[in-house]
């Protein structure tokens, strides 16, 4: 761990390398997202040089899939999952193990140190945990020879960016039955998935309208606005604090996931929870869109239950001396706040999440 | 009275003028309740009206009507019996070697046993009766007969035209405030004062929906219906069971109420509760419309405590409907007994607003204005 | 199968003006339908289940569009075609595994690791066993994509027919047994009100005070079952207007002798502050665990809630339908004549008034359901036991299988 941190960009927590992944996917117009893109742009080498060569390291040790996992984190297009399963691929296809078991203890090694090395990153330790378990199934399930079962599970892998967009794709296509003509929709911040459903809808030619929140302080829901009304949708966008005034226009909330716990619960970027909260109490229906492979086993119990995903937050402002800032980047809300899962094995209640994750892991 | 202490009943019985048959399958859960005997006795009553002397024929005459179901409603109730006593104080006179204000609100009193006999009073009615025999009561004795009768029927006047006509009309002049353009507003029932609003609303010009949601075995709605169509106002009428159905569409609800209690219980028609629960399950405003006289110091959490029960063979009939008669004789299995209640008790939190003719008020404020209403002159 | 062509439209015609109503009914007969179209169908030389379940389709498809608001139609369309394939994967991995059988020798767990037919054929049998079932985490990163499963199977299921050489008979086997399994289904279809109220005495006891809303056979019959084993208890019955169900219910109970009140629907949540638990009927159990039920059962719902009642659901299996409510107040509703309501006579007069755009003043709606989410359920009692809205999912990804959800839109495509 120690090893580790050195390795982690941010030593210290105050901002956790998981919210600067979503940083670079989503944030717009945050003045940390220009730096980063300056940042990019004057060291076009590095990036360059990481796109020739992926991290050869042959000796499989934990370094490798870190720069691995990093090297894939950068492409906007994949989720956080995808970059974790591909690095534990490429943790494969170097290894030198010549039998199951040693492999399977070397990319138990892999994941950990990847896990541990974020450790507020829900999809990245879920999408390790998933793929774990389908190397023991591979290995219990079929007596293959170690080369055949080794280049399936490298392949597997590497399709696994297949997978997660045709999952997106999935979600999508279950989500246009709940849109009706005419309906308003509320969604929070940017997320790949709703961004999917939506423009599904649009291009199948209903006929809907959207309140977008401002997503303070990445202001991803600004990025959000952008593409709907790109694409045509009327789109209004609100302060974060005028969702309740808002909401008795509303038809449906929809809100991605950065992970789906075992509760059935979901954590997702701050505000989640107060929009959950309003729209229940104004018997509101919120759905969730949310690839299966955010599923967690994780429990939080309230909203401290769980590690903290710190963000810099710009006030505009210098912040008064001596006053503390929140700088929590996400919250859970419970799953009675849900009305439904759509997710890409399905539409699902959230009493199906618990169900799924006792089956795969038992 | 308690009608389940049977010693109270066989004495409340030898003292009644209205022949009191045995109710049959009564509910076990309102044997406290007085139980709703047949209209038959009309012709009874008839038949004792020329023995019974004390009763004057004007009061003998709402009597009639609270019985046969012509009057119904609690200001149309309330308006008759003080029109009646009215008509019975002109036609006073106080007999010899007896004071008038004594002798008056006995008097008072034996008409208004006669009413409860005909129907039970409705709470508005008590608190008419209470403020009458008060203005007995407090008659100065210097007053002349003529003169004192005269100032009773004054007050009467003046009651009704302050506490019900104008006071209808201050909260009309409320609720139009709440009423905007391309409002769909839900009523129950049928609310005279709900009606005066729409009515209003509608000369002003606003645009704007009416649902009529109706219940059985009264369907009082149908009237409102009838009366709204034919002033040009665009409605939809439903029966209560489809309110969860309805609802989507409305903005508004409008009820009006029996009686509002002190805990800001809303006293009403029955499916009242029903319908104002609905509401709030979809986040509809719920608007209840009340004249202060209505309210109520007493405070009531059910609606079984109190309550009046109606006509249960009412149940059994429906009209129109000859297909269905599975209960015909229902009042020969002693397992069954069909329910007709009248009022059910509305519990405050569904309640956004009440609308009285102190203005718009949480139904926080009820006791208030049961305490600032007795102050007031009138209640002295 | 022309022969069969004015059974079926005869059928349709019946659900279109609505001479069949009531899911037991339709079920029933559905189910009986279908069993005539299998037991009519010519079965092919190849892949015959994926046939019959295209023939099955076919019918289901006239079937549900006929009457769109029974949903049990739908529900024991999906049955069918889940049957179909369950016999036809049952059917494929005992052949392969006869095949494997007489091919190797009889120790198959040893030999199995250089055995490459045998391999496959566990396989293939799982990922069939997976095709019948949803999607699921496990399979996430499994390579057999999910909906070519099934054909995959059943070409095979074709191709050892060919070896084995004797095609009529397992022609005959495979329709035989969809016969029997959908037979099987109409008895359990039958014999759901005697396994719901058999639970009767376990959720009724003495003195208890029971409310229900119109009538539904399968309250009748829980009742009744609760009342032969000498419990005590009363019945609030509201009448469930405008088609007044309740006074036939409440004869029905008077007669077995079950103490029962009539009350009117406004009078519910009068009454329901006395009331210990709520029995009702259901038109249909959404995904989701949320009901289609009789206008006014939602109020009911609501009621209950406010007084902390246990609202209880009974109902057979046959009225579990896969899909969720979307928009349910428009789209599963049905609107009855407004002359339930009104007295047209009586309102004749009303008529001539309208609006400048020609839209008329008076309105009357009449719906025939109410939906009612699944938060304010407490209790499934179905055939198979008592079940929480929230483990539905679980009863209907054991019905149905999952690519026969929509089952219109695939064959229209």
């Amino acid at each position: 761990m120690e090893l580790d941190a050195a390795q982690n960009p941010n030593p210290e927590p105050p901002i956790s390398a998981y919210y600067q992944t979503r940083a670079e996917h989503h944030a717009v117009v945050s003045s940390d997202w220009l730096d980063h893109a300056a940042a990019a742009a004057s060291l076009p080498d590095a990036h360059a040089d990481a796109d020739a060569a992926p991290p050869p390291s042959p000796g499989s040790n934990g370094g490798g899939v870190i720069e691995e996992f990093n090297f894939w984190r950068r492409k906007p297009e994949a989720a956080e999952a995808v970059a974790a399963i591909m690095a534990l691929a490429a943790v494969i296809r170097s290894s030198r193990a010549t039998t199951m078991m040693e492999l399977e203890i070397e990319l138990k090694k892999a994941s950990d140190k990847l896990k541990s090395w974020d450790a507020t990153s829900i999809s990245l330790s879920a999408a390790c945990d998933l793929f774990m378990r389908f190397v023991t199934r591979t290995s219990h399930l079929e007596h293959e020879k170690f080369d055949a079962a080794k280049s399936r599970l490298i392949e597997r892998g590497e399709k696994f960016g297949e997978i997660s967009l045709k999952a997106r794709k999935t979600i999508a296509m279950l989500s246009q039955d709940f849109i009706s003509d005419g309906c308003t929709m509320l969604v929070h911040g940017y997320s790949r998935v709703v961004l999917e459903i939506l423009k599904l809808a649009a291009s199948n030619r209903k006929l809907f309208r959207v309140l977008c929140t401002e997503g303070r302080p990445d202001r991803t829901g600004l990025r959000m606005s952008n593409e709907l009304a790109a694409l045509g949708i009327p789109v209004k966008v609100l302060i974060d604090s005028a969702v309740a005034y808002s909401m008795d226009e509303v038809d449906m909330v929809f809100v991605g996931a950065d992970g789906v716990v075992e509760s059935g619960g979901i954590i997702n970027m701050m505000g989640t929870y107060q929009i959950a909260l309003v729209a229940h109490s104004m018997n509101k229906p919120l759905y969730v869109a949310a690839e299966s492979y955010k599923f967690a086993r994780l429990y939080p119990l309230d909203q401290k239950d769980m590690t903290p995903a710190h963000r810099p937050i710009d006030f505009g402002v210098p912040i008064p001396a001596g006053v503390e800032v929140e700088t929590s980047a996400r919250d859970y809300t419970p799953p009675q706040y849900l009305t439904l899962l759509l997710t890409d094995l399905g539409v699902l209640t959230p009493s199906v999440v618990s169900d799924e994750l006792i089956q795969l892991y038992l | 009275m308690q009608f389940d202490d049977v010693h109270r009943v066989e004495k409340a019985k030898k003292r009644a003028i209205v022949n009191q048959s045995e109710a049959r399958n009564r509910v076990e859960l309102f044997r406290h309740l007085p139980q709703y005997v047949h209209g038959t006795q009309l012709p009874d009553l008839e038949s004792k009206f020329f023995q019974l002397e004390p009763i004057h024929p004007s009061v003998y005459k709402v009597g009639l009507q609270y019985l046969s179901g012509e009057v119904s409603g609690g200001n149309g109730r309330c308006i008759a019996m003080l029109l009646a006593f009215r008509e019975a104080i002109k036609d006073y006179s106080t007999p010899p070697n007896k004071t008038l204000s004594r002798d008056l609100t006995a008097k008072v009193g034996s008409y208004v046993s006669f009413f409860i006999e005909c129907r039970p009073l409705s709470i508005s009615m008590g608190n008419a009766i209470r403020f009458l025999k008060n203005r007995i009561a407090k008659l100065p004795i210097t007053l002349s007969e003529s003169e004192a009768k005269a100032s009773l029927q004054s007050d009467i006047d003046r009651f009704i035209n302050e506490k019900i006509v104008v006071a209808d009309q201050v909260i009309v002049s409320h609720a139009i405030t709440k009423v905007r353009d391309d409002d769909v507003l839900l009523t129950y029932g049928s609310s005279s004062v709900v009606e005066m609003i729409l009515e209003h609303a509608h000369e002003l010009g606003r645009k704007f929906r009416v649902i009529v949601v109706d219940s059985r075995p009264k369907l009082e709605g149908q009237g409102l219906l009838r009366r709204l169509v034919a002033k040009g106002i665009n409605c939809t009428y439903t029966h209560i069971n489809a309110v969860s159905y309805i609802m989507h569409e409305v903005t508004r609800v409008f009820l009006g109420a029996s009686s509002i209690l002190s805990n800001g219980t809303v006293y009403s028609r029955v499916g009242t509760a029903s319908v104002a629960m609905v509401a709030h399950a979809f986040g509809i405003p719920v608007l209840v419309c009340c004249e202060a006289y209505k309210f109520h110091e007493r405070v009531q959490l059910d609606s079984i405590c109190a309550n009046e029960l109606g006509d249960p063979d009412v149940i059994s009939k429906i009209p129109g409907r000859a297909d269905l008669g599975d209960l015909k004789n229902w009042a020969d299995n002693e397992n069954l007994q069909l329910l007709n209640l009248t009022y059910d008790a509305t519990p405050s939190d569904y309640v956004s607003m009440i609308i009285t003719d102190y203005g718009m008020l949480p139904p926080t404020s009820v006791p208030v204005i049961v305490r600032e209403y007795r102050k007031e002159q009138l209640w002295v | 199968m022309p022969d069969m062509q004015p059974l079926i439209s005869d059928f349709v015609l019946k659900l279109k003006r609505r001479k069949v109503e009531g899911s037991h009914a339709v079920a029933r007969q559905t189910a009986e339908l279908l069993r005539s179209v299998v037991s009519q169908h010519r079965m092919g030389s190849t892949n015959q289940a994926a046939a019959l379940a295209d023939a099955i389709h076919a019918v289901g498809e006239h079937l549900i569009a006929a009457n769109p608001i029974e949903l049990a139609v739908g529900n024991t369309v999906r049955r069918v075609l889940h049957i179909i394939k369950e016999e036809d994967i049952s059917f494929t991995a005992v052949g392969i595994e006869g095949l494997s059988v007489t091919a190797v020798s009889d120790d198959e767990c040893d030999s199995g690791n250089d055995d490459l037919p045998t391999l496959s054929a566990a396989v293939l049998a799982s990922h069939a066993r997976n095709a019948l079932r949803a999607p699921s985490l496990q399979t996430l990163l499994d390579d057999i994509p999910v909906s070519t499963a099934l054909s995959h199977s059943s070409s095979s299921a074709g191709d050892s027919d060919g070896k084995t050489g004797d095609k009529s008979l397992k022609t005959r086997k495979l329709k035989h047994d969809v016969i029997a399994a959908i037979g099987d289904l109409i008895e359990e279809i039958d014999t759901c009100y005697d396994q719901i109220s058999e639970q009767a005495v376990e959720h009724i006891h003495q003195n208890e005070v029971i409310l229900t809303l119109g009538r539904s056979r399968t309250v009748k019959e829980f009742l009744y079952a609760a009342k032969e084993k000498k419990r005590s208890f009363r019945v609030f019955v509201a009448e469930g207007a405008p088609r007044y169900q309740g006074h036939v219910l409440a004869k029905e109970l008077v007669e077995k002798g079950v103490q029962t009140t009539v009350i009117t629907d406004s009078a519910v949540f009068a009454m329901i502050s006395r009331v210990n638990m709520v029995i009702v009927g259901v038109h249909a159990i959404m995904a989701n665990g949320g009901v289609i039920a009789p206008v006014g059962m939602n109020m009911v719902a609501l009621a209950a809630q406010r007084h902390a009642v246990p609202f209880v659901v009974v109902a057979g299996s046959h009225k579990l339908c896969p899909l969720y409510p979307h928009n349910p107040e428009v789209l599963l509703n049905e609107l009855k004549s407004p002359s339930d309501l009104l007295d047209f006579g009586e309102f004749s007069n009303c008529m001539n008034f309208s609006t400048q755009d020609g839209t008329p003043l008076l309105n009357v709606a009449n719906p025939t359901f109410d939906y009612v989410p699944p938060k304010l359920v407490s209790l499934f009692i179905t055939d198979t036991g008592g079940h929480s809205p929230s483990y539905m999912y679980r009863l209907i990804s054991e019905y149905y299988s999952a690519d026969d959800l929509v089952v219109r839109q695939k064959s229209t495509s």
